[in-house]
């Protein structure tokens, strides 16, 4: 929007809202640190698979389990194929799969949080007895018990780990909706004739948004790791899928003889679950001290 | 500020009919909510308004004045519909209606609400103008709108460059004139100003005050003015009426009520008010506190902190007397008028009228 436009009209201009996430993001040299290696990964993600030579299913017997060289970085497997071809090929169904399962929680999670919050009453009550029976196991375990259910395929751990995760988010919703709901500038609206429906979509969710989209970065770290402990734990993606949990599973017979098939997805893995949390604490922190007790107490 | 009497405009002959009245409205809020105490029948509950009658037209004043805790802002949110009264009922010109989800959106366009915290009463996401806008029909184009915000912001002394300001960005002054504008934008005839100039430094309340005052001669509004500072309603309100423990224990025209008050709380308060003249005694507060809502005293509920008490004032709830032009609850009002009661503590119950304006 125009600055023009900004002054005239009665809405809010947009610039406004994204400096103030912009500020938000370089506040730390932590911040800006997580917020590197997401970007990085998003390029490597996104340019990686085009740039490299190899086709990470092709295999090359003659070339197998070769230590790191010039062409190939990060050496070869069990059947010869390129390791840095392959985890670039699996940061790309990875970051897919994360933000995929992620979306997921967040959609579901913030629309029983808003119901439970503004509606209030049995239906809270009820919800919320349900979020709390998911929040009581630990996640990861039931993850893999509606995995091992469903039998082991890549969509069912999304769907296992997507299950799992929304329940947090219901949580959050719902005490920001209970807080924001009482304010004045509600009352406000009511008191001018506005329908519920106009105060939940233009005053309730625009300011519970921020700490939502806070939780679901640092999420996105978490479903990382779901999706990699789910499929080295043979429930997820099966060979040949250049999956991250995958290849750390199938290299582990070769530990003794070939480090770099464990250490380079395991580096990885490490450093991508880093940087979401990084840069999920950082958002935390800047966009406001009060709301990091709500997410404190997830 | 407090120099300048309120004018009594409030008896002449244009008067209206009254835009809302109140009529023995009761609002009780529940204090113990346990299952156990509900099981046992034992919810307790504290009265924040009992019987209070009032009526408010338009181009009047009335203020409602108290200690904290009195009930004002329950009244208040008994007129805009913010609450249901438990007892009573509330008329909108002369209909009887209930909380503002059963309002119709005419009656909802009456009144206009000033909030007591006017920065929270704004979506701090909004931008001040598009808070105003909220308050329009749906019939508006949009340039009328941006032209109607620019005027609303012009009326309040605002540059309409304020509209494209976010409520964090507005000083306590112009967010609390960005309030006023909001509440006149669907031309209400009655506005709610609760506590409106209560936390601004004293200049800033002076022009504030001002400007209420010439948006009610424009426009005609009438006011139902909430304030704990009896020199800020004295300078606005045409009639007044003092609260106590959730009871309106004297109502009258405002001059009248502060010129010669005809109950012994009206009395208190005034003497509590630090005078502008240096030679006139020191400002006495009231002893005691104000009675617990949930355990409300016998009889008069100001009785044990009045220095008039006696038998009658603990066994008897006295009802409305008339003394001169004002309405007291109190047994012994005409006496207290005439300066013939004498408190019962011994000491010579000489009044002492209010000096602060002469």
């Amino acid at each position: 929007m125009s600055e023009d436009a900004a002054n005239s009209a009665p809405h809010r201009p947009v610039g406004a809202r994204w400096r103030r996430w912009y500020e938000a993001l370089t506040t730390t040299r932590l911040t800006k640190l997580g917020a590197g290696l997401v970007c990085a990964l998003f390029a490597l993600a996104v340019f990686g698979p085009a740039v490299s030579p190899y086709d990470p299913a092709a295999q090359a017997l003659a070339h197998r389990l070769e230590a790191p060289s010039l062409a190939h970085p990060l050496g070869t497997d069990q059947l010869g194929r390129d390791v840095l071809t392959r985890l670039l090929h699996g940061a790309r169904l990875s970051l897919g799969i994360a933000i995929a399962v992620t979306a997921v929680r967040l959609s579901l999670g913030t629309a029983v949080g808003l119901v439970a919050g503004y509606v209030g009453g049995w239906v809270d009550e009820a919800l919320m007895r349900l979020v709390d029976t998911l929040l009581a196991f630990p996640g990861i375990v039931l993850a893999l018990v509606i995995a091992g259910i469903l039998g082991p395929s890549l969509t069912n751990v999304m769907v296992a780990l997507a299950v799992v995760g929304w329940a947090s988010y219901a949580r959050l919703v719902r005490s920001s909706v209970l807080s924001v709901r009482e304010r004045e500038f509600v009352t406000a609206s009511r008191l001018l004739g506005r329908s519920r429906a106009h105060v939940l979509g233009r005053h309730l969710i625009p300011n519970v948004v921020a700490p939502v989209v806070v939780l679901a970065t640092l999420d996105v770290g978490g479903v990382i790791l779901g999706t990699a402990g789910l499929s080295f734990l043979g429930l997820g993606a099966q060979p040949p899928t250049p999956e991250w949990g995958t290849m750390l599973a199938s290299g582990r017979n070769y530990l003794r003889t070939a480090w770099w098939l464990v250490n380079a997805p395991g580096v990885l893995i490490m450093l991508t679950v880093f940087g979401f949390n990084l840069l999920g604490d950082g958002l935390r922190d800047a966009l406001s001290p009060t709301q990091s007790a709500h997410i404190e107490q997830l | 500020m407090r120099a300048s009497p309120a004018n009594d405009g409030g008896n002449d002959e244009t008067r209206h009919a009254p835009v809302a009245e109140l009529r023995n409205v009761e609002k009780e809020f529940e204090t113990s909510r346990s299952v156990l105490d509900r099981l046992l029948g034992d919810a307790r509950s504290a009265k924040a308004v009992c019987g209070a009658s009032l009526s408010i037209s338009r181009g009047e004043t009335v203020g409602v004045v108290g200690e904290s805790g009195c009930g004002k802002s329950t009244l208040a949110k008994l007129v805009t519909g913010e609450l249901t009264p438990d007892g009573g009922s509330v008329l909108l010109d002369g209909d009887s209606v209930g909380g503002y989800p059963t309002r119709t959106g005419g009656q909802l366009r009456r009144i206009g609400v000033v909030f007591q915290n006017v920065r929270e009463s704004f979506d701090s996401r909004w931008s001040v103008g598009r808070s105003i806008a909220e308050s329009f029909g749906h019939e508006q184009q949009p340039d009328e709108r941006v032209d109607r915000i620019d005027d609303l912001l012009e009326q309040v002394n605002l540059d309409p460059q304020v509209g494209s300001r976010y409520p964090s960005e507005l000083s306590g002054g112009q967010i609390q004139r960005a309030g006023i504008a909001r509440a006149l934008a669907h031309d209400p005839e009655l506005v709610v100003l609760d506590e409106p100039v209560s936390g601004l430094d004293v200049a800033t309340q002076a022009t504030i005050l001002d400007l209420l005052a010439e948006l009610q001669r424009r426009h005609e509004i009438g006011y139902l003015f909430i304030s704990h500072d009896l020199g800020v309603v004295r300078y606005l309100a045409d009639r007044l009426a003092v609260m106590y423990a959730g009871e309106i224990v004297e109502r009258g025209p405002a001059r009248d009520v502060f010129e010669r008050p005809s109950h012994p709380y009206t009395e208190a308060l005034l003497r509590a008010v630090p005078s502008d003249d240096p030679t006139d005694p020191p400002p006495e507060p009231l002893p005691g506190s104000p009675p617990d809502p949930s355990n409300r005293p016998t009889g008069c509920p100001f009785h044990p902190r009045c220095p008039h008490a006696d038998g009658q004032c603990e066994r008897q709830h006295p009802e409305f007397k008339r003394v001169r032009t004002t309405q007291s609850r109190c047994h012994y009002a005409d006496e207290l008028a005439d300066g013939t009661r004498t408190n019962n503590h011994g000491t010579d119950g000489e009044r002492r009228p209010h000096r602060s304006d002469s």
